[in-house]
């Protein structure tokens, strides 16, 4: 994608641009009042400004990063600020448990999907209708984006990857080499995935949720109380700071979601049946490798290369378009290597892959986060009018 | 004839407490041929069988002694020990072959290694698969302890009867699931990942749920 755009390619951007920004008002401002009026505005034009910065100028995966680190960061102070407001703690109690109190997270999907399945029993302690965080509303998000952006959904779409994705970022230059690991660690995780499910099954424990989810560290986790608990906390909390915080910040790798996620996993099983994938013009690649550096997860190698396109974990973020040189890798339509319509002009460009996906995951991302993010943004607000960020007061 | 229905009936819970040990082992060795996966599945089949009967024959002519063995502080404890059977079974067949990173080599646990020829020797996928439905079949999963409560009463014979229609009416279930499609495109990636599977699951039923108890 070259810098000097044809007028067809920035009216179609443009328009794309035009509609996003009135579903972000729609999904983020409309029809509230006050203080959640404001947040949810400040948030509609924060995405509707990273999405105009991705696709007009160009840089797809800075403002993809910025919105998705943004939505993440959001995201924690949020559901922490809830859990005080409704509960006075972040602990959960034997009684919530049993009271199914717990919000069930999109994670959860790849232990609780087959127990579901076989029992009609949730292994989760989790509702199973009548909130958006329950376990219907929540697979059918999933459903519908394994339907449009597959395991897109893990760069634009998941409130905790975009931690490590922020932290993946910042360093320059990587002090930990995993280059070459990118196939043994896949298979980790393909184990991991067949692990949690099966011994889910087994026992109709959520097994990732109890032992591994390095999440927990920062929403909510058992009550410590025995020494299954106290070793419990110290595995996620040890997770959460080695694969969340301190690999990342090392490798420049996503090594929770490449190695840990069984989520991730299962998305790279389903991901054929999104239609966009990412492809490699391998009459332009120079085989410089610098994409191979530039993935976070991993996907990319020679191997892959060579069959013209990263392996299933891509998780279509866009940083090896703008790592290569030759700009030989973009998306693409599944089962068709071009980018554009051949016939070029403003429809080509508007129907473009380049474009369509983009447009479908951060409208995708924006509508998912605007349940926390507007929130965050409200309590910003209300903590500059009143020097409180909980909006009902601490329990 | 209710030892069939039984079985039968439990279908889902047979499914998953067989699932964990099935599974894997058909990734792990069933790759090559429909006559090869059919030849193990009879071998998972066998070992179940064997540990059904046995346990028929034990509890129906323990009778009411083995009704307090089936008490509930006994009974953690038997369901501590398959599942630290079954743990160690799925641990010895992923270990025996294990192509892992170096690190595992270098703590022993490579293929050839010491620990891996000491837990699983040579791989055997025969012998692998049998203990697996060994282990399978002495996982107490709910339908399990149903029919050993019941048979407390039967007899010797009776007992023994009684778990042979249990396991024939278990085991469509786990012919069902001897009945999944292989990827044959993927068959050597797909063995490694089932390895590494078998070596997971072996160590959370051995560990967490076996010795440490903490289900």
């Amino acid at each position: 994608m070259g810098r000097t755009a044809s007028s067809g390619r920035i009216a179609a951007r443009a328009l794309a641009v035009g509609i996003f920004a009135y579903e972000a008002w729609f999904f983020c401002a409309a029809g509230k009042t006050g203080d959640a009026a404001a947040g949810g505005t400040i948030w509609a034009l924060v995405c509707t400004a990273l999405f105009a910065f991705a696709t007009l100028a160009d840089r797809l995966a800075l403002g993809r990063g910025i919105f998705f680190s943004a939505s993440a960061l959001a995201f924690i102070p949020s559901f922490i600020c809830h859990l005080l407001e409704e509960r006075g703690h972040m602990a959960l109690t034997g009684a919530e448990v049993i009271a199914s109190q717990v919000p069930f997270c999109h994670i959860a999907i790849a232990t609780s999907i087959l127990p579901a399945a076989l029992f009609r029993t949730l292994d989760f302690p989790a509702r199973l209708s009548g909130a958006r965080s329950a376990f219907y509303p929540m697979l059918a998000y999933w459903l519908l984006s394994l339907v449009t952006v597959g395991r897109g959904w893990c760069s634009w779409v998941c409130f905790y990857g975009g931690i490590e994705d922020g932290l993946s970022s910042l360093p320059r230059k990587a002090r930990l080499e995993l280059g070459g690991r990118g196939p043994s660690l896949r298979r980790l995780n393909f184990a991991l995935l067949a692990f949690v499910a099966l011994a889910g099954l087994a026992t109709l424990v959520p097994v990732y949720c109890d032992w591994l989810c390095p999440f927990k560290a920062v929403t909510e986790y058992s009550e410590p109380s025995t020494a299954r608990s106290y070793v419990a906390l110290i595995v996620f909390v040890g997770l959460f700071l080695g694969l969340v915080v301190a690999l990342p910040l090392l490798s420049r790798r996503r090594t929770q979601c490449a190695v840990l996620c069984p989520f991730g996993a299962l998305s790279s099983l389903l991901d054929r049946i999104s239609p966009f994938r990412v492809s490699i013009d391998r009459a332009a690649c120079v085989s410089c490798g610098k994409c191979d550096r530039s993935c976070p997860m991993l996907a990319l190698d020679p191997e892959q290369r060579a069959e013209g396109g990263p392996a299933s974990s891509c998780v279509k973020c866009g940083r090896c378009f703008e790592a290569c040189p030759k700009r030989a890798i973009g998306y693409s339509f599944r089962g068709s290597s071009f980018r554009v319509l051949p016939s070029g002009g403003f429809l080509a460009e508007l129907l473009s892959p380049a474009l369509l996906l983009p447009f479908t995951a951060m409208s995708f991302g924006m509508i998912i986060s605007t349940a926390f993010s507007a929130e965050t943004m409200t309590r910003l607000v209300h903590l500059a009018q009143t020097g409180s960020f909980l909006l009902g007061g601490a329990r | 004839m209710e030892g069939l229905i039984l079985g039968l009936s439990s279908g889902a819970s047979c499914f998953a407490s067989c699932a964990p040990f099935l599974i894997p082992a058909l990734a792990v060795e069933g790759g090559s041929g429909r006559l090869r996966r059919l030849g193990l599945l009879g071998l998972f089949l066998a070992g179940r069988f064997l540990a059904y009967a046995a346990v028929g024959l034990a509890i129906g002519s323990l009778g009411a002694i083995a009704s307090g063995y089936l008490a509930p502080a006994t009974d953690r404890i038997l369901l501590r020990s398959g599942w630290a059977l079954g743990g160690f079974a799925l641990l010895a067949g992923g270990l025996s072959g294990l192509e892992g990173p170096a690190i595992c080599s270098r703590l022993g646990m490579g293929r050839g290694s010491r620990l891996g020829a000491r837990l699983g020797g040579r791989p055997r996928p025969g012998l692998s698969v049998f203990i697996l439905g060994l282990a399978a079949g002495l996982n107490l999963c709910p339908p399990f302890i149903a029919a050993a409560g019941r048979v407390v009463e039967l007899g010797p014979l009776g007992g023994l009867g009684y778990f042979v229609l249990f396991f024939l009416g278990t085991s469509v279930w786990a012919l069902l699931l001897g009945a999944l499609p292989t990827l044959r495109r993927r068959a050597g990636e797909l063995r490694k990942i089932a390895r590494i599977t078998m070596v997971l699951l072996g160590s959370y039923f051995l560990v967490a749920l076996g010795v440490l108890g903490w289900s």
